[in-house]
């Protein structure tokens, strides 16, 4: 092997790597998604005390939470550490929406000044890790 | 012996082998039809080169569902990672003349 083959062999992983990379930027827009849904969720949940809440949060997790894993079932791709990195910002979103609902649920029923930045922070963990996939 | 040349990977050295290991390299697993597309080559010849790199304990292929259809779905093993990297270190030094 030349010199210059082994230069356009690496060439060429770098641009088939590239280009699976690419395609597994589908996940940027699961997470946004997610995350959208997420924050609404948990304004609906806590701006509406009781079952009307529930019941309307459920309206809106369900079928986001149906049509979010089609869309993930269908790719053909998944970028190296996919797992790990998906199973890191759920953990970090289930902490996080935990410790949200739980006192606010119990104290700040209705209360915009804890459900809307409540929101965002259940919000953060997709659209950091979105920030993050981008920026790979 | 002392040339790089010689601590390329005889299984990873064909070039369509080196391409399929390169994709899934960057890949935690991709589709068959995928990686078939991405490399450009015909069905029977991925399954056939897949099956070399199986064999060599490089890739493993993975048989399920998406929906009612049946898909294969490919990933490298770490062996087959730890492989490919020793052989781009090997063509990098090739490159740089060492």
């Amino acid at each position: 092997m030349m010199k210059r083959d082994a230069a356009a062999a690496l060439a060429h992983a770098d641009g088939l790597g590239a280009k699976v990379r690419q395609r597994s930027l589908w996940y940027v827009r699961f997470l946004v998604l997610y995350s959208v849904a997420a924050f609404f969720v948990v304004l609906v949940i806590g701006l509406n005390p009781g079952p009307v809440g529930a019941i309307a949060s459920m309206a809106i997790w369900a079928p986001a939470l149906t049509a979010l894993s089609v869309y993930a079932f269908k790719q053909p791709v998944t970028r190296a550490g996919f797992t790990r990195r998906h199973l890191l910002i759920i953990g970090s979103w289930t902490a996080l929406y935990l410790a949200v609902l739980f006192p606010g649920t119990t104290w700040f029923g209705g209360n915009l000044a804890w459900w809307l930045p409540g929101a965002l922070v259940v919000a953060l963990p997709g659209l950091i890790g979105a920030y993050v996939e981008v920026r790979r | 012996m002392s040339h790089p040349r010689h601590q390329l990977d005889e299984v990873i050295h064909s070039p369509v082998r080196f391409a399929i290991v390169a994709a899934l390299a960057a890949a935690e697993k991709a589709e068959f039809r995928y990686i078939r597309d991405l490399v450009e080559i015909e069905t029977s010849a991925l399954s056939k080169q897949v099956t070399i790199l199986e064999a060599a304990g490089y890739v493993k292929a993975t048989k399920g569902y998406v929906g009612k259809r049946p898909r294969t779905w490919l990933s490298i093993t770490g062996e087959g990672r730890a492989a490919f990297a020793t052989h781009c270190a090997a063509l990098r030094k090739m490159v740089e003349g060492v």
